[in-house]
């Protein structure tokens, strides 16, 4: 199947092309910060995690767009998801992909990755993210794979594939959970000892990985022959809607929490990122746009006129993914190390290569998403035709 | 067959860029090194050579973990032979030029005599200077284009 | 009370299950808080009373492991510092805190937990508790560089290092390595001097005796006699941690 991603339209080689361009500028930059050491970002002692720490919690959401369309389809019957079950595996594919070179390029000795098999820690939450992770995009890669062969085939998919199916619908509960384990558990961090961080990743991951998903879905079916289907994409926005509003609410239960309470370490790391602390707040106008995207994005999904109307409903999804990102993909992580273990405040600002080596993850995943999607919406085609 | 021209070209390139290594170094043959500075010592390894060449790096990671994470530093080789676990203290001795070797094998309480008895669990590098660069070590690793990266740490003059 | 038998198997039933978690429990939380119990556990009292405006501990502490002196303070290493009470106890600041104690320096070291989060934490046993005397190492052969210790511990003990530090080391204590590039790194309560029977650099260098080491497990080591006759606090003791390091004020 794969052949069918070698040949394309002119815009599809200028999109990869672009593409690998904007690799090779990431992985040019991670030369650099190999050869230079992590000085190069703007971590620091205090925040000594930051911009891929931060990403690669949020696309352990992203990759939630798979279970979000399997869960309805082949334990709900839901039919009109069996079009795009594909689409929410690849996207998973390529979200998890991203998460596991955002942990590797975060590494100060990348070389020695293997020694979280070699020297295996039960203990450490970190090797169970490690085998989840890994897990869930194997699980994925099977799936994904052997459906879309067996639809260009017009069979039915191996009976194994499906019991695979039933193995990763809990799977997927469990990457974000352990990746909520593992900031969650940590003595003196006030911002990520709260009992509901798993909860807050599954709901935000619900909301942002479908929300991609629909993108995705109005992008195909703008550029590509084959239409995933308006019923579909009006259930997933219904999944997304209620999936912001449950994520919003848990973020003010958090607030509630730490200000109702008045404990100062409590209130500390959401004043940072609110309001500022002690003159410092570049964190500030970040966490403001998070709170007025995730308002414009619920007020779009409540209201059925603007949750069913295409071009409402992109916005919306682009708000969703946007002000979860924000939230997730950076202030929770950055808002975790500020004020730090002296209470002292010391800021956190990414510096240009660590922009670039972040790009550059991006564009693998765009990468690997248009190579995957490139060869479904062929097959789909060609089925159709 | 269709593109015979493109085909054939294609072969050849590829085929020229395979054995790219074998023709570039041709006639450059270079014996591999022996461990020249022990031999002229007339020392003799803690085991035989064959075993030392093909299982030193092993060795030297286990040694690295038993002494670092254990507390274990003293070695029995298969010969009922007792020696300290130390690349500077052991191993250099011989390897090395700079050193008089004097007697790497240990009495049976060298090592409690060496240190007090309280805790024998850290790394401790003794200041003694080597030439590394005509060390059997770093002839036979250039040769081998191996390059181990004790020395980012560990320091030798 | 009467019980069936059936009763009675439900309940045994359900204690073996208990018992059964127990390990699952001491795995996941990783209590190592009872290993040393027979082997030693190495503490350190500092009186802050005695101690003045020099650096003499720092700077054998630092000149001793090669520590680098790098002037960034984002990228900076360190063992050994000084913190301000309000900095070191914050949860013990009051708005009327005597003038001496709000001047007085607080030395700040790793505080070889018994219960140490940054071991929980480290995917590779890099960082791990010596079962023979309960101090906290690194094996710097093994840390990839995650900095998941550095969130674990609630200290702000732990140090990385974001660039080569050998450039930053003035002059090199030959009988000890520096580190590289891309590790974390600590205090290790002088194991290497211990090993030799000697006491911590920090503690031999300080001109006030200020700083006491010695063996808590041992009832009449000079710790435990000092704990016994002076008010000690720790920092940050509600989590649970069970620092070493103990503080007169």
């Amino acid at each position: 199947m794969l052949e069918k991603a070698f040949s394309g339209s002119k815009r599809y080689w200028s999109w990869v092309i672009f593409l690998l361009v904007l690799i090779g500028i990431g992985f040019g930059s991670y030369l650099y910060q190999l050869n230079k050491g992590l000085a190069v970002t703007g971590m620091s002692r205090d925040v000594s995690w930051g911009l891929y720490i931060g990403q690669f919690t949020f696309f352990v959401g992203v990759a939630a767009s798979a279970v979000m369309v399997v869960l309805p389809y082949y334990l709900h019957n839901v039919k009109e998801f069996g079009r795009i079950t594909v689409f929410g595996e690849f996207l998973a594919i390529a979200a998890v992909t991203m998460c596991l070179l955002f942990i590797i390029v975060d590494l100060g000795k990348p070389m020695r990755l293997f020694n979280v098999l070699i020297y295996a820690t039960p203990h450490s939450i970190m090797f169970w993210d490690m085998i989840v992770l890994n897990g869930y995009l194997l699980l994925n890669i099977l799936i994904g794979w052997n459906v879309l062969e067996a639809e260009r085939n017009a069979v039915a998919p191996p009976k194994w594939v499906k019991k695979l199916v039933y193995v990763s619908i809990p799977w997927a509960v469990s990457i974000h959970t352990v990746t909520a384990f593992l900031i969650s558990g940590l003595p003196g961090r006030h911002y990520w000892l709260t009992s509901i961080m798993a909860a807050r990743f599954l709901a935000s991951a619900f909301a942002a990985g479908p929300a991609l998903l629909i993108i995705l879905s109005l992008i195909v079916k703008k550029f590509t022959k084959f239409n995933p289907g308006e019923t579909a994409i009006k259930k997933l926005a219904l999944i997304v809607s209620y999936a912001t509003i449950i994520s919003i609410f848990f973020v003010i239960l958090e607030f509630f929490t730490a200000f109702y309470s008045n404990i100062p370490s409590h209130m500390h790391s959401l004043e940072y990122l609110f309001a500022g602390l002690e003159g410092h707040s570049n964190m500030v106008p970040f966490m403001w746009m998070f709170a007025v995207l995730a308002v414009i994005a619920m007020v779009l999904l409540i209201n059925p006129g603007t949750r069913n109307k295409e071009n409402t409903l992109l916005i919306a999804c682009i708000a969703v993914f946007v002000s979860m990102m924000l939230e997730k993909g950076l202030g929770l992580i950055i808002g975790g190390f500020i004020p730090n273990a002296f209470e002292k405040v010391t800021e956190y600002a990414p510096t240009l290569p660590e922009l670039l080596i972040t790009l550059g993850v991006w564009a693998i995943g765009a990468f690997i998403l248009t190579i995957l999607y490139k060869v479904a919406v062929s097959v789909k085609e060609e089925v159709r035709a | 067959m269709y593109d015979k021209g493109k085909i054939i070209t294609g072969i050849v390139i590829f085929l020229g860029l395979m054995t790219f290594p074998f023709w570039m170094s041709l006639g450059k043959a270079v014996n591999p090194p022996e461990a020249e500075i022990a031999q002229q010592l007339g020392e003799e390894c803690i085991e035989d050579a064959e075993y030392m060449r093909e299982n030193h790096m092993k060795l030297l990671n286990d040694w690295r973990t038993e002494v670092v994470r254990e507390g274990d530093r003293i070695y029995v080789a298969s010969d009922g032979e007792k020696y300290e676990k130390s690349l500077q203290n052991t191993c250099l001795k011989c390897h090395a030029k700079g050193e008089n070797p004097g007697n790497v094998k240990l009495s049976d309480d060298g090592l409690e005599s060496k240190y007090k008895e309280i805790d024998l669990n850290s790394v401790q590098p003794s200041a003694e200077a080597y030439d590394l660069e005509s060390s059997d070590c770093f002839r036979c690793h250039e040769y081998a284009a191996v390059e181990p990266d004790c020395w980012d740490c560990h320091i030798v003059d | 009370m009467k019980i069936s038998r059936r009763g009675f198997i439900k309940l045994t039933g359900a204690g073996a299950l208990g018992l059964g978690l127990l390990p699952v429990k001491n795995v996941l939380a990783g209590d190592h808080s009872n290993v040393t119990s027979d082997g030693k556990r190495w503490a350190m009292v500092v009186d802050s009373r005695k101690c003045g405006e020099c650096n003499d501990c720092i700077v054998a502490c630092h000149k001793t492991h090669n520590v680098p002196e790098i002037d960034n303070k984002e990228e900076e290493i360190k063992w050994l510092w000084k913190e301000k009470y309000e900095h070191a106890f914050p949860s013990q600041k009051h708005d009327f805190v005597d003038e001496d104690l709000k001047k007085r320096p607080f030395m700040m070291l790793c505080n070889h937990c018994d219960n140490p989060a940054c071991v929980r934490v480290c995917p590779t046993q890099a960082t791990f508790k010596r079962k023979s005397d309960g101090i906290v190492m690194m094996d710097y052969h093994r840390c990839i560089g995650c900095r998941y210790c550095m969130a674990g511990c609630p200290y702000g003990a732990r140090s990385f290092n974001f660039n080569d530090p050998r450039p930053f080391i003035e002059e090199i204590n030959k009988t000890y390595p520096t580190r590289t590039k891309g590790v974390v790194e600590k205090c290790n309560f002088c194991a290497e001097r211990l090993a030799k029977g000697s006491l911590p650099a920090c503690v031999e260098a300080c001109p006030n005796n200020a700083l006491i080491f010695g063996d808590l497990n041992d009832p009449d080591s000079e710790v435990r006699k000092v704990l016994r006759e002076h008010y000690t606090i720790q920092r940050k003791p509600d989590l649970g941690t069970r620092p070493s390091v103990y503080y007169i004020v």
